[in-house]
């Protein structure tokens, strides 16, 4: 059991993913942070079943200001080495989130970003693996760091460098200005291999691959 | 009077006060005679009068749309922050009434 690692979880209308995925990682880790992003299902009602802690924006603001919220929160708690970011919508495994703790605690990097290409690319659709493929490429370059999946919102990051990613982005733009902001300050990272699941409701919820032609343009703007 | 108006009146920015300026100032030379109005043209290159006044319209709108853009981003921002603030606020204070056996 980790207790100085937290799982941090944003949540925005996942009523029927985020009871199974809170219920598992309860098993092998004590705390468990959940930002509900001003969900309108009742999401809210599951959590608070689970003896978990509950943030809540009273607005939906975004997956990176979520994301935030709960890096700052864990920030003020004296026994928290670490946070793992992990989807609320069933994608990914328990035992990837596992892998994460035990590196980051273990290794010298400060960041441990997820890869769905190191193991698992055959599990990607066919089209979204080559958008992914074309942003990688762009990421690599714009940032140079050598990132083989630039977009995977399975991380952990050591709390002792939260100040340093003190990024502005509200939305899904956060994850190239945490790229770029490593990059700049040169910050030890690795990557270690994620088993992403795409099911029916998994591709539903997630971004759509129009969206890869946004996070090339923050890319753009980032890197300039 | 708006002329008077933009010279007495606090502004936030420069750019405000010499917009409203400009805007009174061609708009009395305007009502003077159209004559005026074509010296400012030719000066610019325009040619007709009437051109300035639509080149001038189409900067004032794009002006327009950049401020709104950027004052609705800095109000989204301090929105955010202030609901990321509250979240933070209000689940401090519950671990603090746990700890004090009130919550």
């Amino acid at each position: 059991m980790f207790d100085d690692i937290y799982i941090l979880i944003p949540v925005f209308n996942e009523s029927e993913k985020i009871g199974n995925v809170v219920s598992e990682l309860k098993k092998y880790f004590k705390n468990i942070i959940v930002i509900n992003d001003g969900s309108s299902d009742n999401s809210l009602e599951i959590l608070k079943k689970y003896e978990v802690k509950i943030l809540s924006h009273s607005h939906n603001l975004g997956q990176g200001a979520a994301i935030s919220t709960g890096l700052r929160y864990i920030k003020s708690k004296k026994n928290a080495f670490a946070a793992v970011t992990f989807d609320a919508d069933g994608q990914h495994q328990t035992e990837d989130a596992i892998n994460f703790a035990k590196e980051i605690i273990s290794s010298k990097v400060d960041i441990i970003f997820g890869s769905r290409f190191l193991k698992h690319e055959k599990n990607i659709p066919f089209l979204k693996r080559k958008v992914l493929k074309i942003v990688n490429f762009f990421t690599r370059k714009f940032s140079k760091i050598n990132l083989t999946d630039s977009h995977n919102g399975l991380k952990a990051i050591k709390v002792s460098i939260i100040d340093k990613l003190n990024f502005k982005s509200n939305r899904f733009a956060f994850e190239s200005e945490i790229i770029h902001l490593i990059s700049k300050q040169k910050i030890p990272y690795k990557e270690l291999p994620t088993n992403t699941l795409y099911t029916s409701y998994s591709k539903k919820k997630g971004q759509k691959l129009s969206n890869g032609l946004l996070i090339l343009e923050d890319l753009f703007k980032s890197g300039r | 009077m708006l002329l008077l108006y933009s010279l007495i009146r606090p502004f936030s920015s420069k750019v405000s006060r010499l917009f409203l300026f400009f805007g009174s100032t061609l708009g009395i030379l305007s009502l003077l005679g159209i004559e005026y109005t074509q010296v400012i043209s030719d000066f610019f290159g325009i040619g007709r009068a009437v051109d300035l006044y639509l080149y001038l319209g189409l900067v004032t709108i794009f002006l327009f749309i950049t401020y709104a853009i950027n004052r609705f981003e800095s109000l989204e921002k301090r929105n955010s922050s202030l609901i990321q603030e509250i979240a933070i606020l209000e689940s401090k204070l519950d671990d603090l009434k746990k700890e004090d056996g009130t919550g």
